[in-house]
């Protein structure tokens, strides 16, 4: 009987005995504060914590599932609500930025929201730039990062304040016993957010170092600062000029202020022109191929800050995008593509190559037969360089964009085929043939679109040297000095190969505008702070459709008006020009004051 | 492994084999039963009690030599109609139940004699079974082997066959000399024992809330998981079916409609999900402070499976073997390509698009319509991917048996289950073991060794089939435009499915890849069990359960090519890619829990009124799992799907590792006095690893009463009353499913960025600490009536609880803003409180050949919030529409509808702006709101309750089992109510279902009640509304079953003691509400048309025994 007492206590020992310390355990994937602010590798990782997580570095994009989750399509969304185009894979794209162009912005919000996400990396910034005072660093390191997180900073505070205008100012990592004030915070007047930032590039622009090239490739140079300047302060100044001052100066700046803005945009921007550091991008004799490789070609003369991207699929651990993926035209992966659909307005919009008005006589084009070229004959560079259509060259074939065929008889043919001739061209998505156009920049022809998304390798540019050449030409116009624009603006279109301009007026400015910069996520934040978008974003857009004809392999082409509908047309009203701050924000704290209109 | 598994039962036998154990030598006369089992003590060790006031003067004469404690306690008591049996060392004396007590059967004159076996269902004979002769005072009981043998008076004309836990059964005579007799276990007798948490109870002295199904329901119809098979048959338990998947088709259980719930598994936690339900013996669900016993883990009930044990007599092998056919119960079809046409052109016209790029032109969809031009087809993809029915093989056998030293139970069980896809679909299958051995080293020491394991197989399609995930888009993206197969076989149709080419590609195995799981479950444990001589009524257990879960995944993805096809020109046109190489994720992940218990159980009633019982109990119990990925892509050929095969350049691994422990210690008292006044308190101090040194442990009281009214003198002439007994109960307990390791701040790996030379790894703050962060803390009241009538012809309970749960988990949002820029940690901030009811009524009884057993139980549960931590709303709008504390959780808020605008001038008569543009976008056939506020516009004020949630408040269940001679019968009805779905059938991909094409609103069927607005109608149609929030719930005929026992003298020649055929169906008939849907009512909210959907089965078995 003693036996199995034995064996019980022997067995109940053993038990017992590797049971020890099971109530201390510790999480297996975390990092101690102590180790982190003790470590300059670690520290680094933290910051660049901070650039991943400014997800609007691309193109505006809200969150960092876009290529895997419900908002795959977010880099576009900012082309489709502007009148440079409309979603056209709906069934992958979804119809929000469509339903928010429709007039769909309510007091809930929910358009290229950035405030909870910025907040978060601000407070990061934040933390960053009060740990690194004390952190046992290098000083030339700890110099450059602290100017690196205060740039990221202002980059977000310029996201916001082009969204909502004032909002709240946080300089500092908040403690939870900080007081009640500070931790409900008021909003800032939308002049002290820009003021904040202009002075905070003012502040770090010697910090930084003049070139982003190798280990600092990525991270702003001290001309990243200052293009940053020269578009926030010509932000500035337009709101000042074009718009009005409500809520006590929450939205809007004084009209008076104006002046000092432009000059604030006009000097950042002649900082980097004159310093001659960079220059447009213009290596390929062929000026179609010359600009569409300022896009592809990798920390070019042109380029002053990007979002980088390597060739690796995110799925596979690498930082790869899905550029390609979502804009290629047929044939695709999953055969789809060409998310953006144009308007034919914007490819009107591109002007004959010897500086005459691109509008089409839309009741000639609809009589007789065309040739793609002979539609499209002597358009400038950029618009081939920037746009895909019927008959594009790409990859060794020609865009097969028809949609019907007209047999020897006269019948119009809408399925099948005709003497081994296709009724439809192949450049269809969910059935549907779009604008007749696709977006062709950025777009790398020598990438295979068969295989998986998120591995397009190409840079984001987010300033870039011809946009700063803008920002200059646009704030001396408005400072009167109407020749310097007109001289710019001629740099841009020479190195675009279209006729240069003899005289110069604001129209002709933001024609430039809008056409170098498409599809660059400019446009929409332009026609606000110009004021214009009420009237430019309210109204029917149109596409093309091309029938072919068989005997003469000409096309009829049938204009598509109000393509996005006639019972709903795009609808900017006044208050979009902010985006409401919401019920729940301010359910949170009752100090912040609604946008009106919602 | 399956040979190491008998290895060590090979060794435990040995072990046994040597054991010598003690035997009994008697000499008494005309001694009081009592002084015998002081003796039997003196002896053995074991504790006897006497459940019976007299019993223990009853007068024995023995004498016995060298025999062994069983066959001394068989022969002292069998004749005496007593029944005894030992259970943790204590040897319990009962009465038999209806069978002369202390009094051998009267002799009559022999006319002459019957002979034959009891057996149970399972052909395990029946030991102590009382046989009567009908109208007489004459009767037997049956042997340790079933068998009995009996004199008939000339009168006798009817045999009853009476024991407690099984039904009744009643023979005619006639002129057999040989009665075989089967008799079934009736399911809620309340004489029954119910497995506790850490021990069991006779029904008759459980004072908790605690319902109790036994394995033998569970395993009527054969279906794979085991959580299904609970629907209807316990009062409490909510469960609902949301998806039929092979392997992933387990119902969501709740008890009282709390969260997720304990599930022990013969003592340690476990999943239960996939145990063959045919090697279960009991599930019991502890509803009330019954729970708090299992401490922080408690808060939402506990789930005790227990499984089969061995028991005294020769091996019995019993085969069970079915064949099933599984099809939907309701899945909706896909329009044909002509209403695909037709839809699609009235929804782009509808919704303003410039008419001359109309989708489809008439005479295009004419076309369609037609069916007849290869250019048009009308492809019936439901018909091409899904098939009628889908078999389901599930076969196992078990052997049981023992001597009295040793009792074994083995069992081996398989299941295949295929998915309903047509082509190489894949499927599930499942292989279980089980061996639980239970041997008697020495008369006070036992052990018992137990091993089960079970292997998981998933084989699936590499598209994700649970609701909502990508193959239901694929699904409702394949158009029927498109034909399913083109004249060159290599080249696969180009259908859309959303850029996938279609389902028929994402849901073949053989095109698409497949995604597979191996899931390998091994729990071990040993038990000693030692009685203390020197303290009456003291023994001392160790447990250690040893559980490891390995599981594999392998992900192969297969490029894809897909065309479209001129039948005219023969012309292919390459549509698409999924994917230009094979890729291939593979992971491995594995985790183990040791769960340690050593307790103390003293057991003892003092002078024959105080029965005081006292576990004492420590647990310990260590987690540990970790996880490992490795993939690689572009294969150099899909040939070869091994990860060796592919590229180098972008291959990558990933991996991670946890770790948590906690322990406990239990106290538990019961004290009953007389059996009539009944009290059990327990106290469980737990601690868990994931909080703070300084406040990880936490105290966990309960106490439950009950009173035995039936056993009070002022009732004992009431012979209408089996039992009453009434009972309640005020127990806490915690959830510490909140989240790990809180307290602690830090960095943790965050997203990478491209700095410098490539990718940058980021780090990324835990966040602000909480070190106060603990369990939620519940508690929760219980009352309830047991009752049985007039021998059980009225049976059952009623009961009644509140729980108050404080403490859940929230985010401080009031206190700080996002502007704040790190979300607060979560804190103990949040509160529900829930009610409910539970009834249940039986009845039993036997006419003639004829016996039923019919049960039904309703229950009711619903939950509020107390506190909630939330914005505080000043707005009285947004305070009756946005504030959550002090609602039921369940509410659902939405706009209001009021019917179809079947006329302009109703919307030029809208007094109001329902569209943000002055009505411009409304048109006839879309839906008219109701402005509640009267603003003159539409916006979210006008919103209201409209709804309960997605999970049923009300559940009910009615089973019943009927014999006639050797026909048996089951039904089960189960019922959901009082529970809301969203319902929309459209907007999942391109396509709709057929049906929406009969319910859609048209001018020709301007229905102001049309089930579906006008297709592409105006924006407003897709507010939250209560046109898609339907009130839901169904009455569905889960379970029939009806089997036939073939006569014994047919089974003699081929060796077999029983042999039953059966039929058994679930889901043959439903009565819901939301049937002109077309859908299954328990489809998941808002997933109506993409999910797997719930399968009828028709199983066809045969179980037998030998």
């Amino acid at each position: 009987m003693k036996k199995y007492l034995l064996t019980c206590l022997a067995i109940a020992y053993t038990l017992f005995g590797c049971q020890k310390g099971v109530l201390d355990k510790v999480p297996l994937n975390v990092i101690s504060d102590a180790q982190v602010w003790g470590d300059q590798v670690l520290i680094d990782a933290y910051l660049t914590e901070a650039y991943a997580r400014t997800y609007i570095f691309l193109n505006e994009t809200g969150g960092n599932e876009w290529d895997t989750g419900a908002g795959w399509a977010a880099p576009f969304a900012i082309n489709h609500i502007s009148d440079e185009g409309r979603t056209n894979w709906t069934s992958v794209a979804g119809p929000l930025g469509y339903y928010f162009k429709m007039g769909g912005l309510t007091v809930n919000g929910g358009l290229l929201e950035w405030w909870e996400e910025s907040y978060q990396v601000i407070r990061i910034t934040n933390e960053f730039i009060e740990k690194m005072a004390t952190a046992s660093v290098d000083e030339t390191f700890r110099k450059q990062r602290v100017a690196e997180a205060r740039f990221i900073r202002a980059f977000n505070y310029f996201a916001m304040v082009k969204r909502y205008g004032g909002v709240p100012l946080i300089t500092k990592a908040q403690r939870l016993d900080d007081p009640h004030e500070e931790l409900y915070p008021r909003r800032e007047s939308e002049k002290a957010i820009y003021d904040f930032i202009l002075s905070e590039m003012d502040a770090i622009v010697t910090d930084l170092p003049s070139q982003a090239t190798g280990d600092h490739y990525g991270r702003p140079s001290m001309y990243a600062a200052l293009a940053l300047k020269s578009r926030a302060a010509l932000y500035a100044a337009s709101i000042s000029e074009y718009g009005q001052v409500q809520l006590d100066g929450l939205l809007g700046i004084p009209k008076e202020m104006a002046q000092g803005y432009f000059q604030q945009a006009y000097e950042a921007a002649n900082k980097i022109i004159t310093d001659n550091k960079f220059s447009l991008y213009d290596e390929d004799v062929d000026k179609v191929t010359n600009f569409r490789n300022l896009f592809l070609k990798k920390n070019n003369s042109e380029v002053i800050f990007v979002r980088p991207h390597t060739f690796t699929d995110r799925d596979r651990g690498g930082n790869g995008w899905s550029y390609d993926f979502f804009q290629t035209p047929a044939p695709n992966a999953w055969g789809a593509g060409n998310v953006d659909a144009p308007y034919l307005e914007m490819a009107e919009e591109f002007e004959k190559i010897d500086g005459t008005q691109g509008t089409l006589d839309r009741t000639a084009i609809q009589q007789g037969l065309w040739t793609a070229e002979a539609l499209w004959q002597d358009r400038e560079p950029r618009f081939f360089a920037t746009i895909y259509t019927l008959n594009t060259a790409w990859k060794g074939t020609r865009l097969d964009w028809h949609n019907g065929l007209i047999t020897p008889d006269g019948t119009l043919l809408a399925d099948g085929s005709y003497e081994g001739v296709l009724a439809k061209g192949n450049q269809q998505v969910d059935g549907s043939f779009g604008t007749g156009f696709g977006v062709m920049k950025y777009l790398d022809e020598s990438k295979n679109n068969l295989g998986e998304r998120g591995t397009s390798g190409t840079d984001w540019i987010i300033f870039r040297y011809g946009e700063v050449l803008l920002n200059f030409a646009e704030a001396a116009y408005a400072l009167g000095n109407s020749e310097a624009a007109r001289l710019t603006i001629n740099e841009i279109r020479q190195r675009a190969g279209v006729a240069q301009h003899t005289s110069i007026d604001l129209a002709k400015i933001k024609h430039e505008r809008k056409v170098e910069l498409a599809y660059e996520g400019h446009r929409y934040w332009d026609l606000r702070r110009w004021r214009t978008a009420v009237t430019d974003l309210t109204r029917g857009f149109s596409g093309l459709r091309y029938i072919l004809d068989y005997n003469t392999r000409k096309y009829r082409i049938e204009v598509i008006s109000d393509i996005d509908g006639s019972v709903s047309p795009p609808r900017f009203r006044p208050e979009n020009y902010y985006f409401p701050i919401t019920p729940g924000r301010i359910g949170q704290n009752e100090s912040l004051i609604p946008n009106p209109g919602y | 492994m399956k040979l190491a598994i008998f290895l060590t039962l090979g060794l435990a036998f040995n072990a046994l084999a040597e054991a010598n154990a003690q035997k009994i030598t008697l000499n008494v006369k005309n001694t009081p039963l009592g002084e015998v089992m002081r003796e039997f003590q003196k002896q053995q060790g074991y504790s006897f009690l006497f459940h019976g006031k007299h019993l223990p003067d009853i007068r024995i004469d023995a004498q016995l030599r060298q025999v062994e404690f069983a066959d001394a306690m068989d022969m002292i008591l069998t004749d005496r109609g007593l029944d005894w049996s030992l259970e943790d060392g204590i040897v319990t004396i009962t009465k038999r139940r209806s069978s002369p007590v202390a009094n051998k059967p009267i002799t009559m004159p022999q006319q002459r004699t019957i002979i034959g076996n009891v057996s149970d269902n399972h052909g395990n004979p029946l030991e102590g079974v009382t046989i009567s002769v009908k109208g007489t005072p004459v009767a037997v009981t049956s042997d340790a082997y079933g068998g009995y043998r009996i004199s008939i008076p000339e009168s006798g004309r009817i045999l009853v066959f009476s024991i407690v836990g099984f039904s009744p059964v009643e023979r005619s005579v006639g002129d057999l000399s040989t009665i075989d007799v089967l008799m079934e276990a009736t399911v809620s007798d309340l004489d029954e024992v119910v497995v506790v948490g850490y021990g069991v109870q006779r029904r008759e002295t459980v004072t908790g809330s605690v319902s109790t199904v036994k394995g033998d329901e569970l395993s009527i119809a054969p279906v794979a998981s085991t959580s299904t098979t609970l629907a209807g048959r316990l009062p409490g338990l909510i469960s609902f079916q949301q998806q039929g998947l092979p392997g992933a088709d387990g119902a969501n259980i709740q008890i009282r409609g709390f969260g997720s719930a304990l599930v022990i598994v013969d003592g340690v936690e476990a999943d239960f999900n996939s145990l063959d339900p045919n090697s279960i013996e009991s599930i019991s669900i502890l509803k009330d402070a019954s729970a708090s016993i299992y401490g922080s883990r408690a808060g939402n009930g506990v789930i005790l499976v227990t499984t089969k044990r061995g028991n005294q007599g020769a091996p019995v092998f019993s085969l069970n073997s079915t064949y099933t056919l599984q099809g939907v119960t309701r899945m909706l079809k896909p329009a044909s390509s002509g209403q695909y046409a037709e839809l699609r052109s009235e929804a782009w016209l509808n919704s303003g698009q410039p008419p001359s790029q109309v989708p489809f032109t008439t005479e295009q969809i004419e076309s369609y319509y037609r069916g007849d031009d290869p250019l048009y087809p009308n492809t019936d993809w439901y018909n091409v991917l899904i098939r009628n029915f889908a078999p389901q093989h599930h076969h196992n056998i078990a052997v049981r048996g023992g001597t009295d030293r040793v009792r074994y139970y083995g069992f081996l069980g398989y299941l295949d289950q295929e998915t309903m896809w047509k082509k190489n679909g894949g499927g599930y299958s499942r292989y279980n073991f089980q061996s639980n051995v239970d041997a008697k080293i020495q008369d006070n020491f036992t052990i018992q060794l137990d091993v089960t394991s079970t292997m998981n197989f998933k084989r699936y399609a590499s598209r994700p089939q649970n609701a909502g995930e990508a193959a239901w888009e694929d699904y409702w993206n394949t158009l029927p435009i498109y034909p399913a197969s083109l004249p060159d076989p290599a080249k696969i149709p180009f259908a859309a499915g959303g850029g996938t080419g279609g389902a028929h590609v994402t849901t073949n195995r053989d095109i698409y890849g497949y995604n597979d799981t191996d899931e390998q479950n091994l729990r071990g444990s040993l038990t000693l069990n030692y009685v203390f001589k020197g303290v009456r009524g003291l023994s001392a257990k160790a447990f250690a359960n040893y559980a490891h879960t390995y599981g594999s995944t392998k992900n192969f993805v297969r490029p894809v090519k897909f065309y479209t096809y001129d039948p005219g020109s023969d012309i292919y046109t390459l549509a698409g890619a999924l994917g230009e190489k094979a890729s291939l994720s593979t992971s491995k992940n594995q985790n183990r829990t040791i769960t340690g218990q050593f307790s103390l159980n003293y057991n003892r009633k003092f002078d024959d009124r105080h029965d005081v019982s006292a576990l004492l109990l420590y647990e310990v119990i260590d987690y540990y799992s970790d996880y490992l990925i490795g993939s690689r892509f572009d294969f150099l050929t899909p040939a070869i799907d091994q990860l060796f095969a592919g590229s180098t350049d972008a291959m990558s691994n990933d991996g991670s590792a946890s770790e948590m422990g906690r322990k406990g210690v239990i106290g538990r008292v019961n004290y009953s006095y007389k059996d009539t006044y009944l009290i059990e308190t327990t106290l469980r101090a737990d601690a868990s690893a994931k909080f703070p040194a300084a406040s990880r442990w936490g105290y966990f009281p309960s106490v439950s009463l009950g009173w035995r009214v039936d056993k009070e003198a002022f009732l004992a002439g009431m012979r209408a009353i089996d039992e009453l007994k009434l009972r309640g109960s005020y127990g806490t307990s915690g959830n510490d499913g909140v989240g790990n390791f809180q307290y602690l701040s830090g960095y943790r790996y965050g997203q990478t960025y491209v700095l410098g030379s490539g990718a940058q790894q980021g780090l990324r703050s835990r966040g602000l600490a909480n070190p106060t962060l603990t369990w939620e803390e519940l508690t929760i009241s219980n009352v309830g009536i047991d009752f049985s009538l007039w021998q059980r012809q009225l049976y059952g309970s009623v009961e009644g609880f509140y729980r108050n749960r404080e403490g859940i988990p929230a985010t401080r949002l009031t206190s700080l803003p996002s502007t704040f820029g790190a979300s607060m940690p979560p804190e103990n901030l949040n509160s529900q409180n829930s009610r409910g009811f539970e009834l249940e009524l039986g009845n039993t009884g036997a006419r003639g050949d004829f016996s039923w057993d019919i049960s039904g139980n309703v229950s009711w549960a619903r939950s509020k919030w107390g506190h909630y931590e939330e914005p505080e709303y000043t707005d009285e709008v947004q305070l009756a529409l946005f504030k959550v504390s002090g609602q039921w959780v369940d509410r659902q808020i939405g706009y209001v509808s009021d019917g179809l605008f079947t006329q302009y001038s109703q919307i030029d008569e809208l007094p109001f702006d329902q569209d943000n543009s002055d009505n411009s976008t409304l048109r006839p056939g879309d839906i008219r709101y109701k402005d509640l506020n009267g603003d003159g516009k539409l916006d979210y004020k006008d919103q209201a309750d409209i709804g309960k949630g997605s999970m049923p408040k009300w559940m009910v269940g009615l089973r019943s089992t009927l014999k006639y001679k050797n026909l048996d019968a089951y039904f089960l009805f189960q019922g959901a109510m009082g529970y809301h779905s969203f319902v929309k059938l459209d907007g999942v991909g391109l396509l709709v279902p057929a049906a929406l094409y009969d319910m859609r609103w048209t001018p020709e069927n301007n229905d102001p009640n049309a089930l579906v607005p006008r297709i592409g109608g105006a924006a407003s149609n897709y507010l939250f509304s209560d046109y898609y929030l339907k009130e839901a719930g169904y009455l569905r005929l889960k379970v029939l079953s009806v089997g036939y026992t073939l006569p014994e003298a047919w089974l003699n020649t081929a060796g077999l003691t029983n042999l039953r055929v059966y039929f058994a169906g679930t889901n043959l008939l439903t009565f819901d509400r939301l049937k002109a849907y077309g859908i299954d009512p328990e489809m998941p909210s808002g997933h109506g048309t993409a999910y797997y959907p719930q399968q009828r089965t028709l199983s066809f078995g045969l179980s037998a025994s030998f």
